[in-house]
């Protein structure tokens, strides 16, 4: 590896760190920086690289797999395990780098018709420095110590690359300088992107009034269209016993409306304290009877409403920081994982909601009339709570028809007259904003609650699902000092829903099984390690223990016998030349490979240097030329080249003699 | 072997041929390190820029026989050699030496002559001798061809094979003077041609001494080495479809003894075998089409293996 030592080892580190892979980086950091300590060479063949490099390919595409399926971590931080095996692979290969035909498809092809006259290598160790550096960014983790971290390892890799001739203090307070100005661009980039976003958030809500907002319900009451409904899957349902009576998930209650909106007056969040390990909350102070429910749910976001039974009394398995409940029941989490799964226990008997209040009776001015009318036909007002609950039932299921239609109505009537009066026929969110409006024109108090229905049950996944097109909206009415589910849409209105969902359906189900399997698979670790990621590791381990087993395939490498060379002689190779050569090395002009030392002093030269001081340099040379170059040269040149430059040394160490118009203020910087 | 003595002889030639061939140093150094080692040298350059009067003046200084062959389509190669001759009075087949028999010879726009003439030139260059109706004809001991082609003009001409660049020991170009040495010759030839004036400086016997001493400089294993890493890279770099033969290596050795001796050394130096190395080696290098026309050039390779093949320090 041409990394300097330890920095691919330690960004493993950082990269560990920041995305919390640490059991994973140590060991990888640990075998990488170990095989330097290790003299034994593997000479993997070109082939042997090509393999390497599909298995790569293939720990990427499981990763990709992994990334649809559990639809949480993004890929970018799993990088370096993808690219370890290659990686590894030239750690401890005899060629210094990797088969251009494992990165490249093109030259693999070339490499099998013949084409390539010699093996061409490429070093990745650099390449896979800047991956690992951004496979920790990826992590995302908004902390100073990120960008510390990765201004650090990029100091360290620049600090092996830096030209002698710059003063190491200047060349120092110029990386800091770029620190420091890369640190307060992306401060004020982010502050930036924080208005834009939020303006792009408030415009955007106000357009489209994003809903689940507990305070406020958008209705498709009064829009014209088809209501186009997802199947996709939101929630799984496993009752332990029975599931609630009205199997209904509630995920908000609202109590006022005007015109489509539905809103929740003085709905106040009040925190609820966990219990002791931090994943369990109490909703209500009542004690939870019967078997509890499990629900598992996508939640997206910083803050989630959760779906939950009438009468919520306990909730656990739910590591989130904070829980808040409001008057109409509704519980919202803060920071919750994205794959939820929770238990909740509930009364079935009694809800915990809010006491009703002369909000819970009122009627909009507008609908007022319509609805007094329909009241006085089915004489809900000589009617007991019980009766006029049967009645609404009676009412709507036979009188009125479901419909994912929208159509627009009388211009003069609003949509809930035209509901009740002309079409009689529309989606639930009518059903239950007339239902409500008919319960209080009886005088029973009512809310209207959003949520989904239970009522599709899974044989492949053995227990309930919950689509999008069941999120569904009904009345919840106060009846004998309890709040009570009321659903007033026909029966009906599910089977209708079904028929519109795509023959295909079962297929998309089963996808739909596998992703969630994988996705429980991936979160069942929790808090700790991410076991699958060792899975992934494994058959690098595998092959690599394969391959120290098969003894016949590795050699001892002798570092100086790796380069075939034929053997001739060099006189001279100590000559006292040496001192001088590391000398000028220092200042800044060290000689290239390809470079005689005649060049290195013309180039020494072109830097400005004395001619004089240059001259007196290429007199020594020339003696070095001799017992260099000069088979059977005289032992006596060697002892006159020694006195040469250990005067020249003298020279040199007492005073820059090389740049003396220059010495004062600063070196020349080329 | 005195290195001296040759060192001298090498200095006044050269110091006689620049006071007609002003700013061109480097060429004539090239010029004699090629004549010295015992090669020929192909000039590839614009007319006027000094070829004749390099090589006219290199003969006068040395003394020798010049003579001139202007290659065209229609030269036959008997034009060259030398023709046989029917003499009445005696009724035998005379021999009339052509051209060839000569010590310096210049064949100025050789490319343009058909490959047949081409061919008996260049035979001749390599074998040293010629063999007319039979009978073999020695050339002169000191026998050195400066051949020239023109870079620009390429319609009528019939580019050299492969197989005859590589009998050249040399090929470079002279290329323009400044404009200060330009104003120069200017002013050297408002009169008469200062060639006219130029005498020998050295004898036949001096040249005849610094060309044995060539033979003698040393070249250590390690120099020798280098110079065959250096040919036989380019055998190995992508874009070139016919790399140097172990006649390029033989002339890079040759030519660096020869500018070791003009440095007065008695041993090559890695610097000499750079300064020369892409005058001996690439002219010989065949460039794949495809590569040359994605720019590659032939001068480009053996540049950039001097810049990567590792040299001995």
């Amino acid at each position: 590896m041409n990394t300097p030592p330890l920095l691919i080892g330690a960004s493993l580190l950082f990269w560990g760190l920041q995305t919390g892979y640490l059991v994973v980086a140590i060991p990888m950091a640990l075998v990488l920086e170990g095989s330097r300590f290790i003299k034994r060479r593997w000479d993997f063949s070109p082939r042997d690289f090509h393999r390497i490099a599909d298995l790569c390919a293939l720990i990427f595409l499981g990763m990709f797999v992994l990334r649809f399926a559990a639809n949480t971590a993004s890929m970018g931080r799993w990088i370096p395990i993808g690219f370890f095996p290659l990686l590894l692979a030239q750690a401890l290969s005899t060629t210094s780098g990797v088969d251009l035909g494992a990165l490249f498809y093109t030259m693999r092809k070339r490499e099998k018709r013949g084409e390539l006259k010699e093996r061409r290598t490429a070093d990745v160790s650099w390449p896979a420095f800047v991956l690992i550096l951004i496979a920790a960014s990826a992590a995302n983790v908004r902390t100073p110590d990120f960008y510390t971290g990765l201004c650090v390892l990029s100091g360290w890799a620049l600090v092996s690359i830096r030209p002698k001739r710059f003063h190491p203090v200047l060349w120092g307070v110029l990386l800091l300088t770029v620190g420091g100005l890369g640190w307060t661009g992306q401060h004020h980039l982010r502050k930036l992107h924080l208005i834009i976003e939020q303006a792009a958030i408030d415009w955007y809500m106000e357009r489209m009034g994003l809903d689940r907002n507990p305070f406020r319900n958008v209705t498709a009451i009064g829009d014209v269209g088809k209501l186009k409904l997802s199947n996709r899957i939101v929630l799984r349902v496993r009752p332990e016993g029975d599931l609630p009576a009205s199997r209904l998930l509630r995920e908000a209650g609202y109590d006022l409306y005007s015109s489509g909106f539905w809103i929740a007056s003085d709905a106040k969040f009040r925190s609820l304290s966990p219990e002791e390990d931090g994943r369990s909350w109490r909703v209500s102070e009542d004690i939870a009877v019967g078997p509890p429910i499990h629900v598992t749910a996508r939640l997206n976001g910083e803050k989630s409403v959760l779906s939950l039974p009438m009468g919520a009394v306990f909730i656990d398995h739910l590591p989130v920081v904070r829980m808040e409940k409001n008057r109409f029941g509704t519980v919202r989490a803060h920071q919750v994982p994205t794959l939820a799964r929770y238990r909740v226990f509930f009364d079935r008997g009694r809800s915990h909601d809010g006491p009703p209040d002369r909000h819970d009776l009122e009627i909009p001015e507008r609908e007022a009339a319509a609805v007094q009318r329909v009241a006085k036909e089915l004489q809900l007002h000589a009617r007991s709570p019980g009766q006029v609950i049967a009645a609404l039932n009676e009412y709507f299921g036979n009188r009125f028809t479901y419909s994912l239609t929208l159509k627009a109505g009388r211009r003069d009537l609003t949509p809930i007259e035209d509901f009740l009066l002309q079409s009689r026929s529309g989606h639930c969110e009518l059903f239950a904003t007339a239902g409500v409006f008919l319960m209080r024109a009886s005088g029973v108090p009512a809310r209207y609650a959003t949520g989904y229905r239970i009522d599709e049950f899974s044989r492949l996944e053995g227990q309930y699902v919950v689509r999008a097109r069941h999120a569904h909206a009904w009345v919840t009415a106060y009846v004998d000092g309890q709040w009570h589910d009321v659903d007033v849409t026909p029966p009906g209105w599910l089977l209708q829903e079904k028929e519109a969902a795509p023959w295909l359906e079962p297929v998309y189900d089963v996808f739909r099984w596998i992703g969630f399997q994988f996705s429980k698979w991936r979160h069942s670790g929790d808090e700790g390690p991410p076991l699958y990621l060792l899975w992934l590791i494994l058959p690098l381990f595998l092959i690599l223990v394969w391959r120290i087993v098969s003894e016949k395939r590795s050699s001892r490498v002798n570092q100086a016998a790796s380069r075939r060379e034929l053997q001739v002689s060099k006189p001279g190779k100590d000559s006292p030349f040496a001192r001088i050569d590391v000398a000028l090395s220092q200042k800044g002009f060290q000689r290239r490979e390809w470079e005689t030392q005649q060049t290195r002093l013309r180039r020494l030269e072109h830097a400005g240097a004395d001619a004089k001081a240059t001259a007196r340099l290429e007199g020594i040379l020339l003696l070095h030329y001799h017992i260099r170059f000069r088979p059977n040269e005289d032992p006596n040149t060697t002892e006159e080249l020694s006195h040469a430059v250990d005067a020249w040394m003298t020279d040199y160490e007492s005073g820059d003699q090389l740049f003396p118009a220059v010495r004062e203020e600063q070196r020349p910087s080329d | 072997m005195n290195v001296t003595d040759s060192q001298q002889i090498y200095q006044k030639i050269a110091a006689n041929i620049e006071s007609v061939m002003r700013g061109q140093s480097s060429a004539v150094r090239k010029l004699l390190a090629g004549f010295a080692a015992g090669g020929h040298v192909l000039l590839e350059d614009f007319p006027g820029t000094g070829k004749t009067t390099l090589a006219k003046a290199l003969s006068r200084s040395i003394d020798a026989e010049f003579k001139r062959i202007q290659f065209t389509p229609d030269l036959l190669p008997s034009d060259i050699l030398g023709v046989s001759i029917f003499d009445q009075s005696t009724h035998q087949f005379q021999f009339h030496e052509g051209p060839i028999f000569t010590h310096i010879l210049l064949a100025d726009e050789i490319n343009r002559a058909s490959p047949r003439t081409q061919s008996a030139l260049l035979e001749a260059m390599a074998e040293g001798q010629v063999s007319v109706d039979g009978t073999l004809h020695t050339l002169e001991e000191m026998f050195f061809v400066v051949a020239t082609q023109n870079p620009v003009e390429s319609a009528g001409t019939y580019p050299l094979p492969e197989a005859q660049m590589d009998r050249f020991a040399m090929m470079f170009s002279l290329g323009y003077v400044s404009a200060e040495e330009e104003m120069a010759i200017l002013d050297d030839q408002r009169t008469t041609h200062p060639l006219e004036n130029l005498d020998s400086c050295v004898s036949r016997k001096d040249v005849t001494q610094l060309r044995a001493d060539v033979q003698n400089v040393v070249l250590s294993d390690e120099i020798k080495q280098y110079v065959v890493d250096l040919v036989q890279a380019t055998r190995r770099t992508p874009g070139v479809a016919l790399g140097g033969s172990p006649r390029a290596s033989l002339a890079l050795m040759r030519v660096a003894k020869a500018l070791a001796l003009f440095d007065g050394l008695d041993f090559v130096s890695p610097d000499h075998i750079q300064e020369v190395a892409i005058e001996v080696v690439a002219h010989r290098l065949v460039i794949d089409p495809q590569a040359r026309f994605s720019g590659v050039t032939a001068d480009g390779i053996v540049e950039d293996l001097l810049k990567s093949v590792p040299v001995p320090h």
